[in-house]
């Protein structure tokens, strides 16, 4: 009987916990777009028209030895933007809500969670634009779409699990040292060129060619150009090394968290 | 009004150092950071000691400053304090205090959802409870505006109308929560958490009006820098604070303002 009690009880703290997750990210991507006339429609309008500059840029403007350049970019430029959307938003996370945090007993790893999630759905828009982009590029007859491309969530999943764990950490790291996010965007801007976002890797010097691929983003828009422009699959030790990054990251994140984030609650 | 010798807070010895004065930036032990602010510390509750028992209706006042929120905040388990511990079962505990996650951007309506998960009601529970909510608040035509339109009294309200909208729990912890509103506003709310302090739960109310402290609380706690200066009768306590306050060096000002 007991234990049927604590079942149900954990149910609906379950139920709960998502209820106010799905609330809170709702807030964050409603108040980006809060008071504007179209509203929530900017949500999916603004990465279109966001790639569909890109696309004319890169297709008219330079041309590189790269066989579509555009795509190349375009991969590049989406996973970047999840990226650093989920770090820098989730770094203040804790700080953002510190009203919330003092008054409320909700969990305090909600608070990245929903950080976490906006970014996710701002994602999944722009990736609905990507993919207008991918068929229309396919219907051209300018790339192939195989199979292979049901294994790109999987490589989005990794980058943000990866990406996650660096939020849980950044934002009990800001409550503590603000001047982190200051260099938090200095450190992404170095990060963003060393992604070969808008280059090919092969124009490098050797040295920061080796650079390049330890950097754990590139790597997971490395898979993701192999799956969507060349049609394969990556080695397997890069999608291993990209699980490994992975996995570590969230760990550590979580664990940094857990560790440290009563401690620094009181610094709210 | 059924009243046993059941202790269902107990505050025992609770000390609460901050370490770090708020907005300057230090570590916290192992994150080796250097501390940059030049205060070390701050103690806002000094051996604290408080009992209350089933079905009493407590006062806790005190200067701004002098640690009620804090305490507050120990008793309801969102601090941890630095000494001391604090025995109450929290699953029976319910903290109102006016606005927590409102965002002034979104519409009236995407808050009181916001703010109603926060408190911890589920969507079935404010689906049922949401026409109530803007009745009592009377926002009626103004749920899909955002609430930076909305003037202050309007706010609280609406934050008053969430926050109280569920059933009292078994431990109330009520938080400034009367004061709100223009003064017909203030008696339907004193209304309704009179209809709550006295449906037999036991309440922590803080407030600043002596009225109303005086009028429901059967014991007041008086906190002063961190420290119980006083507990009693509401009357005794609350005559020994208008003395203390009129000895300090503004009150001959306001007097003559006033």
């Amino acid at each position: 009987m007991a234990d049927a009690a604590e079942k149900r009880n954990r149910k609906e703290k379950r139920e709960q916990f998502a209820f106010v997750l799905h609330e809170l990210t709702w807030r964050e991507i409603r108040r980006k777009y809060a008071s504007s006339h179209l509203g929530l429609l900017w949500a999916i309008l603004s990465p279109f028209f966001h790639l569909l500059i890109m696309t004319l840029v890169f297709s008219g403007m330079f041309r590189r030895n790269i066989q579509n350049f555009t795509l190349y970019c375009l991969t590049g430029n989406v996973l970047w933007g999840l990226f650093r959307n989920i770090t820098e938003q989730g770094l203040g996370s804790l700080v953002d809500n510190r009203y919330l945090l003092i008054r409320a007993k909700l969990p305090r790893q909600i608070f990245v969670w929903t950080r976490v999630m906006s970014a996710v759905i701002t994602f999944l828009f722009t990736c609905a634009a990507f993919a207008l982009i991918l068929v229309v590029q396919a219907m051209m007859g300018k790339i192939v779409l195989t199979w292979k491309l049901l294994l790109f969530p999987v490589d989005v999943l990794l980058l943000i699990l990866f990406a996650a764990g660096i939020a849980h950490g950044l934002s009990v790291l800001y409550v503590v040292f603000r001047d982190i996010r200051p260099m938090y965007s200095v450190f992404l801007t170095l990060l963003m060129y060393l992604c070969a976002i808008f280059y090919p890797v092969e124009n490098l010097p050797a040295f920061v060619q080796t650079v390049i691929g330890y950097n754990p983003v590139y790597v997971s828009i490395f898979i993701a150009r192999d799956l969507i422009q060349n049609g394969v699959i990556s080695p397997w030790i890069v999608w291993l090394k990209m699980a490994g990054y992975a996995f570590v990251s969230f760990g550590l994140g979580l664990w940094v968290f857990s560790r440290y984030s009563e401690e620094v609650l009181e610094a709210l | 009004m059924k009243q046993n010798d059941e202790i269902v807070i107990s505050v025992q010895d609770v000390s609460m150092r901050f370490r770090f004065s708020a907005g300057t930036s230090s570590g916290g032990r192992g994150l080796s950071v250097k501390t940059m602010g030049k205060q070390q510390g701050f103690q806002a509750l000094d051996h604290v000691n408080l009992e209350i028992r089933r079905g009493e209706i407590v006062g806790l006042i005190g200067i701004n400053g002098s640690g009620k929120s804090t305490l507050l905040r120990v008793i309801a388990g969102s601090l941890k304090p630095t000494g001391g511990r604090v025995l109450v079962d929290r699953s029976k505990l319910q903290m109102l205090s006016i606005g927590t996650g409102f965002d002034t951007e979104l519409s009236a309506r995407e808050n009181v959802y916001i703010n109603g998960a926060v408190i911890g009601y589920t969507r079935a529970f404010l689906d049922a409870h949401y026409d109530e909510i803007v009745e009592f608040a009377e926002l009626q035509g103004f749920m899909d505006q955002p609430i930076r339109n909305f003037s202050s009294g309007m706010v609280s309200r609406l934050g008053f109308a969430v926050a109280t909208a569920g059933n009292a729990a078994e431990i109330l912890i009520l938080d400034e929560v009367l004061s709100v509103g223009d003064a017909f506003f203030q008696r339907k709310s004193l209304q309704k958490v009179e209809e709550m302090i006295t449906g037999g739960s036991t309440v922590l109310l803080v407030s600043h009006n002596m009225a109303t402290v005086t009028r429901y609380c059967s014991r007041v706690a008086w906190l002063e820098k961190g420290q119980i200066r006083m507990t009693g009768g509401a009357e005794q306590v609350c005559s020994a604070y208008r003395e203390y306050g009129k000895q300090r060096p503004d009150a001959g000002f306001t007097k003559r303002r006033v």
